[in-house]
């Protein structure tokens, strides 16, 4: 039997189950989207001077807690009101760079001390590390980083000697595909081979492009466009990684890169690099003040996003590719700069070992702060 | 957006072979189909029209709303291929959760003027459907355009996610 043409308010109330079921599809659909899918975004807001003074605090937890050997405290667990063990040379590096760059020269300096009692020097090149412990390009690269900085921030040339053994350490480990192996051994005299970092071949590039910079003309530049092209290309498939990395340090190399000029590929993952990052600042501003948020990232997982944001958000105000990201980068860098400044122990927290500091799960460790400071340094101009 | 996606997005979302389909089904009268597209039409030019506004209000940013609407156009894209044909009255045909997360995305990201041009080609698109003689015939391109609507969601998901 055919059905009967529609129409009239007897054809709507023949449909009035339908239509309770439509209410009801359309108010699921809207509650899924609010609570689950697309939670508000929140960025709370910050200024300079705030961020200013949490970069402040974040640099007083790390100078506070240095050692009379120049290095730092590692780790604290703020349950137990005690310390925690351990050491990392790269991360000493990596937070003597972040001294530097905030202008706490003495304390980077009495870091530097530490330094220059546990140096290798092999074939003519520098690294960095421990007796007992195999040369990691990771660490030689961020003492570079931190070195390059010191230079511009001190107009001191004492160190440049090592800086260039530190560079020449990186070109030694670097294969002509652009890769860098990770760690030179001791024990065989030679670089081990098929073992790459994930953060290390970032870290290495950062360093050869600062090296340009520091010595123009000195021939850092092409060994940096190496492994820059292996970063944007090839890296991922040639470590067996299934997704394509996200590496804070090489949005800083393509930063530091850009007077020179970037090639489409390395402009690209540029792009790519910035849509990680924003992707993971936005899902961390819908997490904000959600009272059952189950994720507690530690002040150094945000501070990298925020570190590779700001270092895209400069690359994208020199780079015309790129122009059209510069805003939301800009707006980006402020939302996880507030996020930061509101997630900081404050200075009038009753312990004083957390005062600063950005903890996970009740600990924090010293490249938390080190990041943290840094993402909040690169967000400094973008802040109102 | 791109162009491209912009018009497959329409074309999937108000999915002509679901309207051939329910008009087999319902035999609707001249005032009902014109009542299908102006409703259809409506909650398209509202949707884009006060994107910027509602997203405003609700903090949430064009990029991450595109996930949202991305995985309401997956989901109800795959639905629509298990189930092509709907109940409910013809007028109310084009009235979906995915057209209008679509309309909201796509108002969020493109010109207006841009956003209704796509979606008038759409909906002339599926007018032709409910006037073609043969509905049944037409009907069969349901599945097609529900896979297209799913496509077009997998798209704007991994959009949203890899856009700043």
């Amino acid at each position: 039997m055919p059905a009967a043409p529609e129409g009239g308010r007897a054809g709507w109330r023949r449909h009035a189950p339908w239509l309770a079921a439509q209410v009801a599809l359309w108010v699921a659909v809207a509650a899924i989207l609010r609570l689950a899918l697309v939670p508000g975004e929140s960025c709370p807001a910050v200024g300079r001077a705030e961020a200013a003074r949490a970069i402040d605090a974040g640099a007083d937890w790390l100078v506070e807690g240095q050692r009379p050997d120049g290095r730092f405290r590692y780790g604290y667990l703020a349950d137990e009101g005690r310390p925690a063990p351990g050491y990392n040379v790269t991360r000493h590096a990596g937070v003597m760079d972040a001294l530097y760059r905030v202008g706490r020269v003495g304390p980077a300096n009495a870091a530097l001390g530490y330094v220059e009692a546990n140096l290798i020097h092999h074939d003519g090149w520098t690294a960095f590390a421990p007796s007992g412990e195999d040369a990691n390009v990771g660490a030689a690269a961020l003492l570079a980083v931190a070195l390059v900085h010191r230079r511009e921030a001190t107009g001191d040339r004492d160190h440049d000697a090592v800086l260039r053994g530190l560079g020449r350490f990186i070109v030694a480990q670097q294969r002509p595909d652009g890769s860098i192996l990770q760690y030179w051994s001791r024990a065989t005299g030679a670089s081990v081979p098929g073992v790459f970092g994930k953060f290390s071949t970032g870290e290495a590039f950062y360093a050869l492009a600062l090296m340009d910079r520091a010595f123009p003309g000195e021939g850092w530049l092409p060994p940096a466009r190496r492994t820059a092209d292996y970063l944007s290309t090839r890296r991922d498939a040639a470590e067996g990684h299934a997704f394509r990395q996200s590496d804070h340090w090489a949005a800083y190399g393509l930063a530091t890169l850009a007077p020179a000029g970037l090639t489409e590929a390395e402009a690209g993952y540029a792009r790519w690099l910035a849509g990680y990052f924003g992707f993971l600042v936005r899902l961390e501003s819908q997490r904000v003040g959600r009272p059952l948020n189950p994720f507690s990232e530690s002040g150094a997982s945000l501070g990298t996003v925020g570190e590779g944001t700001t270092a895209l958000w400069r690359l994208a105000g020199s780079d015309p590719r790129l122009a059209d990201l510069r805003d939301r980068l800009g707006d980006r860098s402020a939302c996880l700069a507030g996020i930061l400044v509101e997630r900081q122990v404050a200075r009038t927290a009753p312990d004083p070992s957390a005062r600063g500091a950005w903890f996970a799960d009740g600990y924090t460790q010293m490249d938390d702060q080190q990041h943290a400071v840094a993402a909040l340094l690169g967000a400094l101009p973008a802040l109102g | 957006m791109s162009g491209g996606l912009l018009i497959a997005g329409f074309l999937a979302t108000t999915n002509a072979g679901r309207v051939a389909l329910a008009r087999d089904g319902a035999r609707p009268g001249g005032r009902d189909l014109a009542a299908a597209l102006a409703a259809g039409a409506v909650l398209i030019a509202a949707a884009a029209a006060a994107a910027d506004p509602l997203l405003d209000a609700l903090d949430i940013s064009p990029e991450s709303f595109r996930i949202g609407a991305g995985l309401v156009l997956a989901v109800g894209g795959a639905v629509s291929l298990i189930r092509p044909r709907r109940s409910g009255p013809f007028a109310a045909v084009l009235v979906t959760p995915e057209l209008a997360c679509f309309a909201i995305s796509a108002g969020a990201e493109e010109p207006l003027p841009q956003v209704l041009g796509a979606a008038a080609l759409a909906l002339a698109v599926a007018a032709l459907a409910a006037l073609a003689p043969r509905p049944e015939a037409i009907g069969r391109v349901a599945p097609f355009l529900a896979a297209l609507q799913l496509v077009v969601g997998v798209a704007l998901v991994v959009a949203g996610v890899r856009d700043v």
